[in-house]
Formats: structure tokens, sequence, C-alpha cells
């Protein structure tokens, strides 16, 4: 998988609540993380690379390492590409843990077989395996977050798209889910959108900085950091201070 | 708190109307009212087998009131969400007293169109069959049906259409639904004990049966 | 891929097919369906009402599933088609399970029979289910479960309701319900019925799936042009479905029947000729019994019947010029109901003619005299004495009666005073008379 690509797209809610316009980025493999302040459209972008949103102009593609290119209006195709957790991830009632990881890849075109043989191998990869029996809803918060991942990741997708994925979570849950995202295959391309800064450096190959609807920086997380004052030694203060500079336009 | 635009006692009780949907609520059930009274004589044809026995027939009031019945029971509950249980004041109560005021809704509704259409019997046919299926679905919660309770009313016109008829044709007395007395006994005893259950319900702030307050949510 | 053990339609099946149970066993009456499997199934149509709740409750519940979760069937790679028959093939199967066993037991109540399962309406029963899966879908992908659950059942069962005895004849075939009509030993399906129920409800099913596609997400109006397309669409399908369901049913009566052939009736060789249907003969064969009161009539002075029927009226009227007789036979009819429906044909017939109305009444009544006086010669010519009991019913000469003008039932009493010779006589000239609306002359004493 070489990248995802926005090309020219807007997006609005209504005429008066634009979120993008005229938006260009791509990303590329790697880890990539996407940041900026609420409202600055990190979750609608999310939905737009996965296709549950469609941009008013512009497009969505997925280009192959072949140079194929996929395009966001062939869905079928596309979404066997791209794995998705959403900022409020909801599990499917009525279903155990294992239940609904064999339903998610059932979903992605995955057949009963491969299914039964990639559902327990998901849920040992979020360390999900001993609740496998358990009612999904009833797990707790981290755990329903983390079950979501195992129902996205079991279709093996080229293109990870994790919407705040620790947020809310205590510290222990999200180190797990640090070294989760850690195992993931840096082929692939995995855009994880958060508020958390302290993660950035020895977690990601890239930063995007969005900020209303629009891209602020694009680039490595050392060239991130080289925003911040060189003065400035601890590796967190200066993504901190990076990210207060690209958004607040302060140091 | 800001307080522009309402009054200071005047704010929670519209909030929590607000949160149950009350314009709605309130625009249904006056159309419901004036739907059911004015169709108050005519008796909608029920499927029924047995031609030895002749037609079955529902008063025409009961499917607006079953439909009103159903959508404000869900609305009501829709501001009962699961941190409002810990709260000081009595949502349950809130819904119920909503529930009431619809109830006295209809009423108004309906005698007024019973006015128009000269037909004092539907406009009270209408009321008894809303607070009836009103009561229903009330008492299901009590019992601890909370997320469905809303199917109760309902399956209970169901099974009373198909089962009414006793084998000479006569309407037995528990589907009084299916009928225009408004003193039958049945009824009575449904809509007094179904009050009584719902009371008990309102001040336990909990199901009768369950020790959770949404025993089925 | 969804465990095949939790479905809330499996759960709902008990009490559905107890229901079935009840109602079969409470309201059909075996003389209904007797010896006739077309009957029998078509009689589980009003039992439509328990499977239709069923499928559409579970699949408001199911389709609910999906709908409130969040990140798991947004970016489905399989269609919805497919991801919507996963979800509803429980309540569909639950659903047709509830058939089977309503159909079951009414196959039982109706006992073996000559004629073929019919294949055709079981199937367009089990069609109707998709419409009220679809009903269940539209409303669970679309609404909360609170509202979604109730709804579907109220919406499935109005529908029925309310298609049921509309008055526009070829709506009550688009629910299904109506079916319940067909058949009986004379009058088979009107196969065009089951056709309108089959083609309205796949393609309303469909319509209900671009509905459902159109308003996902829980938002009581759709959002964006796609979603507006697809509602427009799936409202543009249920039109169809309904103007292609109405078309197709446009030539149906009021119940879906046609006359049997009478080409399926089988003669039988005695005099006069009576021929029956198989249905009709499943139960014992009551040819000779037909044609021996017949010929026992036209001893004591009757028309001569040249053959004889049992078939709609519409086909064969109730006694021709040519003296061919339309009777009411049943499969498993007694040796005195057969003779009692022969020998009633005469007085039968009259009731056909169109008098005058101020002599309509007085028709009706010297018929039922006529009636009385036929069915008690015939059984003292037919009949073993054990076998002539309650015969003749004169209820109906005493309700017939006129207050101060007529007694029939006096009159009935003097006639049978009358000896053989002068009864002949005079039920040969009321017979005539009354056949060209004449009122007859009292009847006068005479000695036995």
């Amino acid at each position: 998988m070489k990248s995802i690509k926005i090309c020219a797209a807007s997006y609005a809610y209504s005429s008066k609540a634009k979120i993008f316009q005229d938006l260009n980025l791509e990303f590329h493999s790697g880890k990539t993380a996407l940041l900026g302040p609420n409202g600055a459209g990190k979750s609608t972008m999310m939905s737009l690379m996965a296709s549950v949103v469609t941009p008013s102009a512009g497009s969505i593609e997925i280009i192959e390492a072949s140079g194929e290119r996929i395009s966001a209006r062939h869905l079928g195709k596309f979404r066997r590409l791209v794995a998705w957790l959403p900022q409020d991830f909801s599990p499917v009632a009525g279903l155990t843990v294992l239940e609904h990881v064999r339903y998610s890849g059932w979903l992605k075109g995955m057949s009963r077989k491969a299914v039964k043989e990639a559902a327990p191998q998901a849920l040992l990869a979020v360390g999900l395996e001993t609740l496998s029996e358990k009612k999904a809803t009833e797990l707790s918060g981290g755990q329903q977050r983390r079950l979501g991942l195992a129902g996205a990741l079991v279709h093996q997708a080229g293109v990870v798209l994790l919407d705040e994925p620790t947020a809310g979570l205590d510290p222990s849950q999200r180190d797990r889910f640090r070294q989760i995202l850690a195992s993931l295959n840096d082929e692939n391309i995995t855009v994880v959108s958060t508020h958390q800064t302290e993660d950035i450096d020895g977690s990601f190959d890239h930063v995007v900085v969005l900020v209303g609807g629009r891209v602020r920086f694009n680039g490595s997380v050392n060239e991130f950091m080289a925003v911040a004052p060189a003065s400035v030694t601890d590796s967190r203060d200066r993504v901190r201070l990076a990210y207060a500079a690209l958004v607040e336009g302060e140091i | 708190m800001p307080t522009s635009g309402c009054g200071q006692r005047g704010c929670p009780v519209k909030w929590a109307m607000k949160a149950r949907h009350y314009r709605v609520a309130m625009i249904g059930a006056a159309i419901a009212s004036i739907l059911g009274t004015m169709a108050g004589n005519i008796n909608l044809p029920i499927p029924f087998l047995s031609s030895l026995i002749g037609p079955s027939t529902m008063p025409a009031p009961v499917v607006p009131s079953v439909i009103l019945v159903v959508l404000t029971g869900a609305m009501l509950q829709s501001a009962e969400l699961y941190w409002t249980e810990a709260s000081v004041r009595n949502v349950v109560a809130h819904s119920m007293l909503m529930a009431a005021g619809l109830v006295a809704l209809v009423c108004a509704v309906s005698h007024l169109t019973g006015i128009v259409v000269h037909d004092n019997a539907a406009a009270w046919l209408m009321v008894r069959d809303v607070l009836g299926l009103l009561v229903l679905w009330s008492s299901a919660r009590a019992l601890g049906i909370n997320r469905f309770a809303g199917l109760v009313p309902v399956v209970y016109l169901l099974i009373a259409s198909a089962f009414a008829r006793n084998s000479i044709g006569e309407v037995r007395g528990w589907a009084w639904i299916l009928g225009r007395n408004l003193s039958d006994p049945w009824g009575l005893a449904t809509i007094g004990s179904g009050c009584l259950l719902t009371l008990l319900y309102v001040l336990r702030r909990r199901p009768l049966a369950g020790t959770t307050a949404r025993s089925s949510s | 891929m969804l465990p095949i053990t939790r479905r809330p339609a499996w759960w709902l099946l008990a009490p559905g097919m107890i229901l079935a149970a009840l109602y079969v066993h409470q309201y059909v009456s075996a003389e209904r369906v007797l010896a006739d499997a077309q009957s029998a199934v078509a009689a589980y149509a009003l039992l439509l009402i328990f499977a239709a709740s069923l499928v559409s409750v579970s699949a408001a519940l199911e389709v609910g599933r999906d709908s409130s979760s969040r990140g798991v069937t947004e970016i489905a790679v399989r269609g919805k088609i497919i991801v919507a028959f996963a979800r509803l093939w429980p309540s569909l199967v639950a659903g047709a399970l509830i058939q089977l066993v309503g159909i079951l037991l009414l196959l039982g109540k109706a006992g073996s029979s000559p004629n073929r399962f019919p294949v055709l309406i079981a199937v367009g029963l089990f069609s109707a289910l998709f419409f009220h899966a679809g009903i269940g879908m539209f409303l669970g992908t679309w609404l909360r479960a609170r509202f979604a659950v109730p709804l579907a059942l109220v919406v499935s069962y109005i529908w029925l309701g309310f298609a049921w005895s509309f008055d526009f004849v070829p709506v009550r075939y688009l629910a299904g319900l109506a079916l319940e009509g067909c058949c009986s030993p004379v009058e088979t399906l009107d196969v065009a019925a089951v056709y309108s129920l089959m083609v309205f409800s796949v393609l309303g099913f469909f319509g209900f799936v671009l509905l459902a596609m159109g308003v996902s997400g829980r938002k009581i109006l759709p959002r964006g042009k796609a979603a507006w397309l697809r509602v427009t669409a799936g409202l543009l399908v249920l039109v169809l479905a309904a103007s292609l369901g109405l078309f197709i049913a446009r030539q149906v009566a009021a119940t879906p029947v046609k006359a049997r052939p009478l080409s399926e009736a089988e003669c039988s060789a005695t005099v006069p000729e009576v021929c029956l249907f198989p249905t009709q003969l499943a139960r014992g064969d009551t040819r000779p019994v037909y044609a021996d009161t017949f010929e026992a009539l036209e001893h004591h002075g009757m028309r001569k019947i040249t053959k004889v029927y049992s078939t709609s009226t519409a086909q064969v009227p109730v006694l021709s010029d040519e003296g061919v007789a339309n009777v009411m036979a049943a499969p498993g009819q007694s040796r005195t109901r057969a003779v009692e429906s022969a020998a009633s044909t005469y007085a039968d017939a009259l009731t056909y003619i169109e008098c005058p109305q101020e002599t309509s009444a007085d028709v009706y009544g010297w018929a039922e005299v006529l009636k009385a006086w036929s069915v008690q010669t015939a059984a003292q010519e037919v009949l073993a004495p054990d076998e002539r009991a309650g015969l003749p019913d004169t209820s109906m000469l005493e309700s017939v009666s006129i207050p101060d003008e007529t007694d029939f039932f006096g009159q009935w009493s003097k006639l049978r005073k009358l000896d053989e010779k002068s009864q002949t006589q005079w039920v040969t000239v009321a017979y005539d008379r009354l056949s060209t609306c004449r009122l007859p002359d009292a009847v006068s004493a005479g000695v036995r």
C-alpha cells in the first residue's frame, strides 16, 4: 500500500457549517498522528477516508504499491482495504466478544472460514482473548475500544484509521494501546487522530496538524519537533510547544 | 445560571418537557384525538376466521389511540437516560405527570371535537382508549418491562382482536378495548389497577419486579 | 456469521406457535376444511397475523442491534441486501415455522384429501412475510428500538387489518389475509390472488430495503442527495409493487376463487346421473342417495331430473329447464343430509325466481311448505326409519308464517294429513303455480 489520498475534497454539514474546502492531503505508509484542536475536522476527515461520508466535491482514493488507484466510489473494493475505529465506537448488542469480531470480519467480506481463524488472533492482538465469551456490551469503555480495534483489524486492512482511540482511557489502557499500535505493520497506512501529544515521539513517523479544516502542518515527526525552539531539549516539551505554535500561533 | 427567556420557576418544567419532546407529543395527541373522535362511530372490521360467529370489529378510535400511546410512551422514556436515575428529582414522576397531562389534553381536544361533531360518546371512548392503553404501558414499566413497554398495549390489542370472541360470538370481558361500554368493569379494573401500579412505581422509582431502575433497558 | 442461537426470532417463536395453535383449535371447525387440503392451507392466511407480527418485531430488533452500534456496519464491504438477509433470515424462518405448524394443524383437521398440497398458496403466504420483514427492517433502521419495535407490530397489524375488508377488493389480496376465502369443494383458487400477493410482498420488501438505506443514521429526515434518492426510489418501488399487485388482482372477486371445472366431477352410473367432485366424494359416496331421492320424488309427481351436479350456482342453476339439478354436497355428508339437500332442490329453485314484491314473501313461505313435503316424502322412500330423525326441519315454516295472513306451518300440517294422491296433486299444482309467481290455493282438509 502506497498511500491514501484526499484530492480537492470539500465537505459541509450545512451551508453555514463548512468543514473542508478544496482539501488536498496524502497519507503514506507508516504511522501518522493527526493532531488538531476540537472542531478541527479530524473525525470528519477520518469518516471521509473510511468512506462513511462522501465529500460534496473532490475524491478519496487509495494508491496501491503497484500504482493502481482505488476510488472510494468503488465502495466494495475500497472498504476491503480500510479499517476504521470511530471515536464513539459502540458494539453490536446481543453478541459475545468473539462473535462480534467474527461478525465484523464477515461484514468486511471475509469468508466464514477465514474469519473463524482470524478472529481469535485479532482478540489476542488486543489482549481480549480471555473475554471472548463475554457479552460485548458488558465490557468496560477501554475494553470496548480494544474490541472495536480487533473488529477493525480482523481483515488485515492496509489502511488503519483510528479516531482518538485512547480518549478517556486510563494510563495503563493507553499504554496497552501504544503497544498495539507499535505492533501494527509499518507497511500499513495507519492514521491516528489524537489529543495526546505526549504519545507522538516514538510512536509515529509522520504528523499532520489540522486547524479549522485546513492542514497547518504535514511532515515527519522530526520536522514537527523542529517547529519548537531548539533550546528545548525534552522531546515531550518540544512536541507540546510545536503543537501550541502550530495551533495557537504562539510558543 | 443564565435565566434569560424564562422565569426561574418555569424553566425546569420546560426542560423536563423538552427532554420528552412535548411539542411533538402534544401535536400527536391533538391529531389523534380529533381523528379518533370524528371516526368514533365507525367499527373497523378485524381479521377473524370463524364466519359462523359473524364479523368481528373494533371501534375506530382504538387505532389512533394505540399509535399515540406507542409514540408518546417512547418519547416520555427518552428523557429517562441512565445517568438521570441518580438524580434527586423523580424523573419517573416527571414522565408520568406528562403522561397525565397528555391524557388531559386528549380529554379536552376530544370533547371539543365531540361538541363540533355532536358525539360526546365518541369523545369519552377516545379518552378511555388512550387512558387504558397508556396505563398498560406504565404498568408494563412498573413490572420491569422498560425498553419495550410500548409493545404491551399493542400485544394486548392484537391478542384481544384475535381471541376476544367466544364460541357464540360474544366479546369476552377482558377484551374491553373492542367494546364501547365505558363502564365495562374489566376496563375500569384495568385502568384502576394500572394506575395503582404506576403510583407505586413512581413512589419507588424502580420497578416492582427487579432491583434496578431499568430492568430491561 | 451472526450466532444462530442468540436471535430474537427464536424466543418469539414459542409464543407465536402457541397463539397460532390456540387460534386453530378455538376457531377453525373441521367441517370448513374437511378433506380439502386447499381450503386448509388457505385458511392459514388469517394466521398470518401471528407470523407477520413475529417477523416484523424480530426484524426491527435485529436491525436495531446493527443500527445502535457504531463503527461496525458503516464500512461493511458486504452489500446491504446481504447484511439485511443475514439479519432477517431467522425472522423469516421462524415466521415460516409458525406457518408450517398452523398448516399442519389445519391439514390435520382436514384429514386425507384427494387434492394435492397447494404449494402455490403456501409459497404465497410465505412471501407475505418478506413485506413484514421489510417493515421491521425499515423501522429498526430509522428509529430507536423503543419506537421501532412496537411500531413495527402496530404497522404490521394495521396493514393486515386495514387490507382485510377494504372496499376496493384487489387491495385485500396485497396483504394476503383474504386468501382465507379460498376454497371449497366446488371452488378452486384464483391464482391471480396469490401472484398479486407474491409480487407485492417481494417488491415491497426491496422498497423497504431502499428506504432503510436512505434513512440510516437515526435521523428523521434523510441526509444528502444520495439518501433522498434512495428514499425516493424506495417509495417508488413501493408504489410500483402496489400498482403491479393491484393490476394482477384486478379481476379477482371478493373471494379468491373460481368455479371448479365440471370436467373434474366424477359421474355415477345411476339414473339420474350424479356428478360430484373428488373432495365431495372423499368421505363417502352419496351419489346413489341423490339419485334415489330424485327418482323417488319423480314418482311422486315432481319434475324428472336428468343430471345432478354440486357446484356454484353461477355455473349451473339450482334447477334448469333441461332437468339438471345443482345440489349442496359436502364431504362427509350423511345420507340424511344428502336426502335433505336433494329434496330441497325444487323449493330452493323457486326462491331464485324474481317475483313481484307483493307475492315474494308468500312464494317463499309456500316454497318452505313444498320443501318440507319433498324432504319428508323422499326420506320415507330412501332412508331407514332411524335415519329420518329430525326430518323434515320445520323451524323455518314457523318463522316465515305471516301473522293474520298465512300460517304456513298450519298449511304443512294440513298437507301431511291428506292422502298420498291428494298430496301429490296439490304439490304438483302448487309447484307449477309458484314457478310463475302465482300463489297456490290453500290446502283443503281431506281424509287420509
